[in-house]
Order: structure tokens, then C-alpha cells, then sequence
């Protein structure tokens, strides 16, 4: 289980007279996230679902708050062991091209994790990098490019493949089907919920800006604006389920699914 | 109605083996009506949509067949009449709004910049003509969007901001590629509206996306795209409610997420 | 991508002029017809022929072999330099820009106080309160100097940083100086090897000029650019004297100036094709 109590994150920029500009990021924000358990997060951009998702993947601290996990606060922990946090906090970014490096090969991405976090010996990794591999579909062949050969799903793939190499506990997809074509965002989107259903990932928060994933993703919904969550919603099924003004912006905003409901 | 465009037997290939991207496209578009064109990446929609505006580079590619403005035939027009056609009587709005700005200029400067590029203005008229075009656009206190860093701004409103200046030499036709991918559903939304009131007002559009949303909510007529071939075209009735091909069928399953029917 | 290498033209016309000034510079002794240093006042202003294959210069001493031996001085002198340059800039730029924050601002202070003396005025103090000699004259080069290539590195390393896969890496649970010597450095070291191969040629001509002012070299050392100075007197009527050493600093420049830039296009091939 993981507990997030009153989180706030605060960013302080300057402008050019030197004047402090302060943005809340997350406002007292708290959350109970169960494990075992599947979870989306929907807001739209600038809500402080992205500033939300790097402090659970440990790369970033709150301002204040605690995040309590196994009976530690993870947001107290010196950054080493925070490093060591991520074994268990994983996270798949939005854009998987830019988020794989240009020089590295796929398989030393995938391998990054258990490199860098475990002690395993160069052929367990492999079998296991191997076994992951075949588990997001994604050939064995490919594993030997370097990420521009690859198309951009196998991109995609691969992070997920990364983030799932190290069987962490929890992982967050941060927008990580948006800007995808349809075809390839179902397919994404099918291979996780049946990563899912295997046990292999067992738990996960997707955030997204588009009610219509949540829905498919998850039943558990939170919808997020200006940094605190405004609607939490167990059991979700459809639009209906939604009673908060802002959600309902949020599906009146949707494209129709038919020329008929213009 | 007017035909504005027609694109016929269009083929585009990559030299030096003349590789096939887009391959015998034809479709026309009238005044006031909207076309979708629907595909997948890799389909050829965008290179169809740049050969239009004339912004393939000849060294690289390819392009036979015809595509008529009215009654001009673009693709054997000179550079100085192409300048003068696309971007004025022919506009189009990219993906990506974030990267059309300088981040270190403020918007109003930029949109001076470019109006003072296309005709010669003075810069007070130049500025003067950008807050009309944005406040037309019903955009919100124009003359503090004029003095903020685009950065400052939400990617709705930067598109916005871009569909404001396309309108300024009142173009007879939009061309939209991808213009709200990149976009939230509410920013999409607004997007989405301004384009309505657009096409109301009688000019034409051209969208190419990939989302069976925005051709729903927009489109009369609709062309699906795969491989660099039309393999299906419609109205937008008649894709939605009686596709005929497969794979528009499967790319119409794809665009709505059911729960129950992931695994088939 | 040893193929690519071979394949691209520019690369190997750059990779040839290097090997070729490079080889004469190690053999020097032996492709040299003269002694380089021997004068002969009998023969000043010779023009080419049998025993003199450019003839010779003021001094009376062998154009060809003063040439042939300046090869070891300018590349002796110029390629440790710039390695040791281009080392410390990378250290120094890629910390800074990984670190960031208040150290950065740091950085940054420290190097625009470096960068508003010239380095020549640096060299020259430096020189002055320690002594004369070739040691001492790379070690001012070089103290002068590693800030204009720290601060060019940060900037690359700040705008390799900030890209996605930096964080992904982090994600991952890369500690900072995996990140700096995994990602960063061989993500930046095709702009940086284009940096330090086209710097030779500033270097060249720099160290040149100090030899020219009497720093480092003893009079009459047969360096490309002291020579293309000695010879300036005598413009007018012997130009050959100052256009054959001019050449070889032109060829050897180029050769790295050739190489380094097309080394670039094929290290980063995603950059070379759009």
C-alpha cells in the first residue's frame, strides 16, 4: 500500500526582473494507493499529474508531505536509498523515443535497471531481459538495434519492457499512449492490461488526459485539477459515474464517437 | 459551391529510386466543406499535405500529377507564386504549437515579425492587424497575450493563436495536420470549435489526423489512407455507419476503447 | 559503422592528411635531406634545386627540412595540449551541467572571469612570474584556456540533460556519475571531438605566436609559425618563405578541421539525416 499525505510540491522560478515566480504544483494532495490494485489518474495538462508521477517514481521530492510505504516515508529517505527506492517504483514516460538513449542498445536499455539496481550476474540478466522481452512482444532480433531503427511501438515496448525489468512493485505510465495512433495506442494500452492479468504487474497508476483510457485502464479513477485530486471514484464504468463539474467538462470536451452525436 | 482544390493522380516518390510514399491520390474540396484524411503513421497524409503547401524539397522527392488552386495548377507554379499562394490563400496549422514560437520572443513581436515579412506594413499597423486577428478569434484579453513568452501559454492557446494569424490574409483553405494531437482533450475541444466556426464562415478544410474523433466531429467527407493509397472514401455517415473495408473497420474499433472487448 | 567510416570521402582525405603530417612529424629525421638548424651564409635565398628541394631561407638553412622537422614541433605541442584541454573541459563542463544549481552559477562566474582576459595576457604573467621555458608555456596555454572549452562542453551537456532520456536513466536508477559517463559524455563526444580537432588549428597558430614573442621556443626553433613570422621581412621579394610554411599550418588544419566535422555526421547519423 502506499500512502501520499498532504503533498505539495512548490517550483520557484524567475522572471527576467529577477522577480520569485511560485507555482503549486500539488496542493496538500493525498492518496491511498492499495496494492494489487489498478488505477488511473486523468487531468488536463498542467493539472500536476506529471509532477505527481516523478515524485512516486522517487525522481523528485515533495516540498512537504510524506509518502508512506512498508512502514517507511519514502519522501524522508537520503537520496541513496532513494536511488534504491526505484527498484520498486518504476515509471514509463510519455515520449518513448526520446526517453530510450540514441546510443545505447535496446538490449542495454532494458538492462539498465538491473544493472544499475540489483546484483545479477550477466546471465541471469540476460535470461531474464530475454523472458521480458518475449513477455511485451517485442523480438528477440531487435533487442541488438539502437532505438532509431525501431518502429514507434517496439519504442514503446521497450520502455515498458525497462520499467517491468526489475519486477518492481508499482509502475506509472505518465501519458504513455498519448500523441499514438489509434491502432497502436489499443494495442499498448491491451498489452498492459493483460501484463495485468499475468501478475506481472500488478500494480499501476496510468495517467492521462482522456477520460475514454481511464475508463478502459482502470476502475479506480482520481481526476486531478490545479494540483489536488477534486473526484475519486471506486468501481467507475462509465461517464455517468462522474459527478464533479470538471469531469463532466472534462467528457463534454470529447470528440463524439460518431458523426450522429455532433 | 466552388472546387478550391483538386488533387488528382498525385504520386509522390523518394529519388533516387523513385520509392513509392503516395501512390494515385485524388480527392477535391469544395467551399465550406471539411475532408478528412484518416490513417495510421507511415500512411503518407502529411507528405500529401506538404505537397500541397509545396514544401517537399525536389532534391529528395518526387511529385507527379496534378494539384489545382481554382483554376491554377500548383505544382509547375514558379517559387515567387507559391510564396504568395500558400500561407496566405492556402494555410496550415502543424502539430506541434510549442515549437512554432521562438520561446525567447514575446508573441506579439512574432506575430509583427511575420506580418510585416508577408506585406508591407508599418510595424504600429503590423500590431494593430495582430490583436484585431486575435480578438476575432474571441480570444481573451488580447493585448496581454501580445506581451507574454509563449511558454507562458498552454498549447491550446498557442494553436489558437496560430489559426488567429493563418486567418489574417483570409485563406480559403485550412490545411490542419495533426493540429491537436499533441493537445488535451479541453484545449482539443476549443481547437475543434474554432475550426467549426471556420467552416461555417465558408472556408474549406483539410484535416489529417489519426483520430476518428476529430474527422466526427468535423468532417463531411472522409478518405482512409494506408500505404500511401486512398482505400476507402466517403461521407463521414457513411465510414462511420457502413465501412465497407476491413481495415477501416479495425481502425474504427481501435478509436473506441469498450472495456470487454480488449482481448479478442 | 568502420564502414560508414571508410565510405565517407571527407573522412578519409581528412584522415589522410593527418596520418601524412603526423608520419612526417615521426620520421622527420629521416625524410629530412638537411639539418634544419645548419646555417649557411653562402647560400641565403636560395631558390630550389638538387640539395635544397625549396631552396633555403634568410639564415641560409634548408626550407624543405625546416618544414618537415616543424611537423613535430606544431603537432608535438598543439595534440597533448588540446587532449589535455579537452579532458578537463569535459570533467569540468559535464559536473557542472549534471550537478547544476548554485555550483553551476559558480561554474559560470569563475569562467567569465577566465574568458575576460585574453589568454595571451594570462600567458604572459604567467610567464613572467614563473619562468621561461616549453613547460610552462603548455601549462599557461592550458590554465588560459579550459574554461572556453568547459563552457562550450556545459552547454552541450546542459541540453543532453535536459532531454527525456536523462530522466528515464534516472528512473532506471543510474547513479549521477553513471549518468554523466554512460549518457551524457558519449551522447556529447562527437560535438566535443569536433570542438578539440578544429581547435588545433587556433592552437597551432597560437603557439606560433608565442614563439614569435620570444615565449617558449629558443630563437631560430624551426616551428611553422615562427618561421611564417621570420619571413615576414623578406615578403616582397622571396614570398615563397612565407607561403610554404602557411601551407603546411593550411593542410594540417584542414586535414583536422575535415576530419573532425565528418566524423560528426557519422557518429550522430539521426542528426545527419533530417
Amino acid at each position: 500500500m502506499i500512502e501520499l499525505k498532504d503533498l505539495s510540491k512548490r517550483y520557484i522560478s524567475k522572471n527576467k526582473y529577477g522577480k520569485k515566480l511560485r507555482v503549486d504544483a500539488l496542493k496538500q494532495l493525498s492518496l491511498t494507493l492499495v496494492s494489487d490494485t489498478s488505477y488511473a489518474l486523468v487531468g488536463e495538462s498542467g493539472s500536476g499529474k506529471s509532477t505527481l508521477a516523478r515524485i512516486l517514481a522517487c525522481v523528485e521530492r515533495p516540498t512537504s508531505g510524506e509518502i508512506w510505504f512498508d512502514g517507511k516515508n519514502v519522501a524522508a529517505m537520503r537520496s541513496k536509498a532513494l536511488r534504491l527506492k526505484r527498484k520498486e517504483f518504476q515509471m514509463v514516460l510519455q515520449n518513448a523515443q526520446s526517453s530510450l538513449d540514441p546510443r545505447l542498445r535496446i538490449y542495454d536499455s532494458i538492462a539498465e535497471p538491473i544493472r544499475c539496481l540489483t546484483q545479477t550476474s550477466r546471465s541471469d540478466e540476460r535470461k531474464m531481459i530475454l523472458e521480458i522481452a518475449e513477455k511485451v512482444q517485442l523480438p528477440e532480433a531487435l533487442l541488438e538495434r539502437f532505438p532509431h531503427e525501431l518502429s514507434g511501438g517496439q519504442q514503446k515496448r521497450a520502455c515498458i519492457a525497462r520499467a517491468m525489468s526489475v519486477s518492481p512493485k508499482f509502475i506509472v505510465f505518465d501519458e504513455s499512449v498519448t500523441g499514438l495512433d489509434v491502432t497502436l495506442r489499443k494495442q499498448i494500452l491491451d498489452l498492459i492490461l493483460q501484463l495485468n492479468r499475468d501478475g506481472r504487474l500488478s500494480m499501476f497508476l496510468f495517467i492521462t488526459h482522456n477520460i475514454d483510457v481511464a475508463l478502459y485502464m482502470a476502475d479506480n479513477i482520481f481526476v486531478m485539477k490545479d494540483g489536488s485530486v477534486i473526484e475519486q471514484l471506486e468501481n467507475a464504468a462509465s461517464y455517468g459515474d462522474f459527478r464533479h463539474d470538471y469531469s463532466r467538462m472534462l467528457i463534454e470536451s470529447l470528440p463524439p464517437r460518431s458523426p450522429l452525436h455532433r | 459551391m466552388t472546387e478550391l482544390l483538386k488533387v488528382s493522380k498525385l504520386c509522390i516518390g523518394l529519388k533516387p529510386q523513385t520509392f513509392p510514399i503516395v501512390k494515385n491520390v485524388s480527392f477535391a474540396l469544395r467551399e465550406g466543406t471539411s475532408l478528412a484524411v484518416v490513417g495510421e503513421s507511415g500512411s503518407g497524409k502529411t507528405i500529401t499535405c506538404k505537397s500541397i503547401m509545396q514544401l517537399l524539397n525536389p532534391k529528395t522527392f518526387q511529385v507527379s500529377g496534378s494539384i489545382r488552386y481554382r483554376k491554377t495548377e500548383l505544382l509547375t507554379m514558379d517559387e515567387k507564386g507559391i510564396r504568395a499562394l500558400c500561407g496566405s490563400k492556402i494555410a496550415m496549422i502543424v502539430q506541434n504549437p510549442m515549437t512554432a514560437f521562438d520561446p525567447t520572443v514575446k508573441i506579439g513581436a512574432q506575430i509583427v515579425e511575420t506580418l510585416m515579412a508577408h506585406q508591407r506594413i508599418s510595424k504600429r499597423d503590423a500590431y494593430a492587424s495582430g490583436i484585431l486577428a486575435l480578438q476575432k478569434m474571441n480570444l481573451p484579453r488580447c493585448e496581454q497575450l501580445m506581451d507574454s513568452y509563449p511558454y507562458t501559454l498552454s498549447g491550446g492557446m498557442l494553436q489558437r493563436i496560430i489559426i488567429a494569424l493563418s486567418l489574417i490574409h483570409e485563406p480559403d483553405i485550412i490545411i490542419a495536420d495533426e493540429a491537436t494531437t499533441s493537445l488535451d482533450v479541453k484545449n482539443q475541444n476549443m481547437v475543434l470549435d474554432e475550426l467549426e466556426k471556420m467552416k461555417r464562415n465558408g472556408i474549406a478544410l483539410l484535416l489529417v489526423t489519426h483520430d476518428f474523433g476529430v474527422a466526427a466531429k468535423l468532417a463531411d467527407n472522409v478518405i482512409v489512407m494506408r500505404e500511401g493509397k486512398i482505400i476507402e472514401r466517403g461521407t463521414v455517415y457513411d465510414i462511420f455507419e457502413s465501412p465497407r473495408e476491413a481495415y477501416t473497420k479495425e481502425l474504427l474499433k481501435a478509436s473506441i476503447l469498450k472495456r470487454g472487448n480488449c482481448i479478442d | 559503422m568502420n564502414k560508414a567510416l571508410l565510405k565517407n570521402k571527407q573522412i578519409l582525405i581528412g584522415l589522410a592528411l593527418i596520418l601524412f603530417v603526423s608520419t612526417i612529424a615521426v620520421f622527420a629525421p629521416l625524410i629530412a635531406p638537411n639539418d634544419p638548424n645548419k646555417i649557411d651564409a653562402l647560400n641565403k635565398f636560395l631558390s630550389a634545386k638538387g640539395e635544397y628541394p625549396l631552396g633555403t631561407d634568410q639564415l641560409g638553412r634548408c626550407v624543405f627540412s625546416r618544414l618537415i622537422f616543424g611537423a613535430r614541433y606544431s603537432l608535438g605541442i598543439a595534440v597533448p595540449t588540446l587532449l589535455a584541454l579537452g579532458t578537463m573541459g569535459l570533467a569540468f563542463g559535464t559536473a557542472a551541467a549534471y550537478i547544476g544549481g548554485r555550483l553551476e552559477r559558480v561554474f559560470l562566474i569563475v569562467c567569465d572571469i577566465f574568458m575576460a582576459f585574453p589568454p595571451l595576457i594570462i600567458v604572459l604573467s604567467l610567464v613572467g612570474a614563473l619562468g621561461q621555458g616549453l613547460e610552462i608555456i603548455l601549462a599557461a596555454v592550458i590554465f588560459s584556456m579550459w574554461v572556453w572549452y568547459a563552457k562550450v562542453i556545459r552547454t552541450y551537456a546542459g541540453i543532453e540533460r535536459a532531454k527525456d532520456y536523462i530522466l528515464a536513466s534516472k528512473i532506471a536508477g543510474c547513479s549521477g556519475l553513471r549518468i554523466v559517463s554512460r549518457h551524457i559524455i558519449p551522447n556529447i563526444l562527437p560535438q566535443c571531438i569536433v570542438i578539440v580537432s578544429t581547435g588545433i588549428a587556433a592552437l597551432i597558430l597560437m603557439v606560433s605566436s608565442f614563439s614569435f614573442l620570444g615565449l617558449g621556443f629558443e630563437a631560430g626553433t624551426p616551428e611553422w609559425g615562427a618561421m611564417l613570422n621570420q619571413a615576414r621581412s623578406s615578403f616582397y621579394s622571396h614570398p615563397r618563405l612565407v607561403i610554404y610554411p602557411g601551407l603546411c599550418i593550411l593542410l594540417t588544419s584542414a586535414g583536422f578541421n575535415l576530419f573532425g566535422e565528418a566524423l560528426r555526421d557519422v557518429i550522430s547519423p539521426e542528426e545527419a539525416s533530417e
